[in-house]
């Protein structure tokens, strides 16, 4: 009896080496295409303007990695980097860009980002407090700056998809000064349901 | 913008590398390799260092269909990154025998 599991246990132990081989020589030959997947999927969350250059340089170091794991760290490497490289990029052109405003009396002034996000914010709390209907207007030109540029400082870009559910949902809230400025999403004027039905 | 850099331990690895041959381009790969740092962290730090004017980088001279592989990217110290790093170093420098904790 001994004898016949000894004899089982060196037939499958045999057989698992077999497999196992047939396996990892199977892993090894598509390994290299798998990294390869993974830089290019990496490389598709970076702006667009540098995309091109890091595909391209991330696969020569591709290139020069040797061995299997190697190759696979570096990927995987770069598929966890690509969203802060994205973060970055965008903070790099943020800082560098200038927003122009025409005030009357004053001029054109140009202001860096920040600046110009606490200002329009600034406008937007002074015109509320004077019951206006502009702060609609002037959030509109917040959310579209936001929209081209934003990014906090830690949070990462902001889910722009999100932002303007968010957005939308505040939107739900009865205005009773303004009824026809229900929400902006994406720059379009949402308008209530009464309105719509008197347009069509 | 180029004094607004974090100086972590990769940081200052990688410039302590750098200073050693500011004239001679280095690839991610070799960078990673020489210094023992990972993709994730490497990359990010060298755009970072880009972006402060620290560093430049440039591609291989080298048409990839004749070589038979991509060209490399090689990244280089700046001459105000050579200053600000040698800088940077030489405050983080310690007299010898003295515990730098201390």
């Amino acid at each position: 009896m001994a004898m016949i599991t000894d004899l089982l246990a060196a037939v499958g132990a045999a057989a698992a080496a077999f497999f196992g081989h047939l396996v990892a020589h199977d892993f090894t030959e598509i390994a290299p295409s798998i990294a390869r997947a993974l830089i290019l999927s990496a490389t598709r969350k970076l702006p667009k303007k540098i995309r091109q250059r890091y595909s391209e340089e991330w696969l020569a170091d591709l290139n020069d990695r040797r061995g299997v794991l190697a190759k696979l760290g570096h990927s995987f490497g770069c598929v966890l980097c690509a969203r802060r490289m994205r973060t970055q990029s965008i903070r790099a052109g943020l800082s560098k860009k200038k927003f122009r405003f025409q005030i009357g009396g004053v001029g054109i002034i140009e202001l860096d980002f920040p600046t110009a996000l606490f200002f329009v914010g600034l406008a937007t709390h002074w015109m509320k407090s004077r019951n206006s209907s502009r702060p609609v207007k002037m959030a509109r030109i917040a959310y579209g700056l936001a929209k081209h540029a934003f990014i906090f400082r830690n949070l990462g870009p902001i889910d722009f998809g999100k932002t303007a559910r968010l957005v939308g949902m505040l939107g739900r809230i009865p205005d009773k000064k303004n009824p026809q400025f229900k929400a902006w999403v994406d720059g379009r004027q949402i308008l209530p349901e009464k309105q719509k039905d008197t347009g069509a | 913008m180029a004094n607004n850099i974090r100086l972590s331990g990769p940081t200052l690895r990688l410039l302590k590398l750098m200073i050693e041959k500011p004239l001679q381009g280095r690839s991610g790969a070799e960078i990673s390799k020489t210094l023992n740092i990972g993709s994730g962290t490497l990359y990010p730090l060298l755009q970072r260092l880009e972006n402060a004017g620290w560093l430049k980088s440039e591609w291989e001279q080298l048409d990839p269909s004749e070589a038979g592989r991509p060209r490399r990217r090689y990244y280089k110290l700046t001459g105000e990154g050579q200053k600000l790093a040698v800088q940077a170093l030489a405050e983080l420098q310690t007299a010898p025998g003295v515990l730098a904790w201390q």
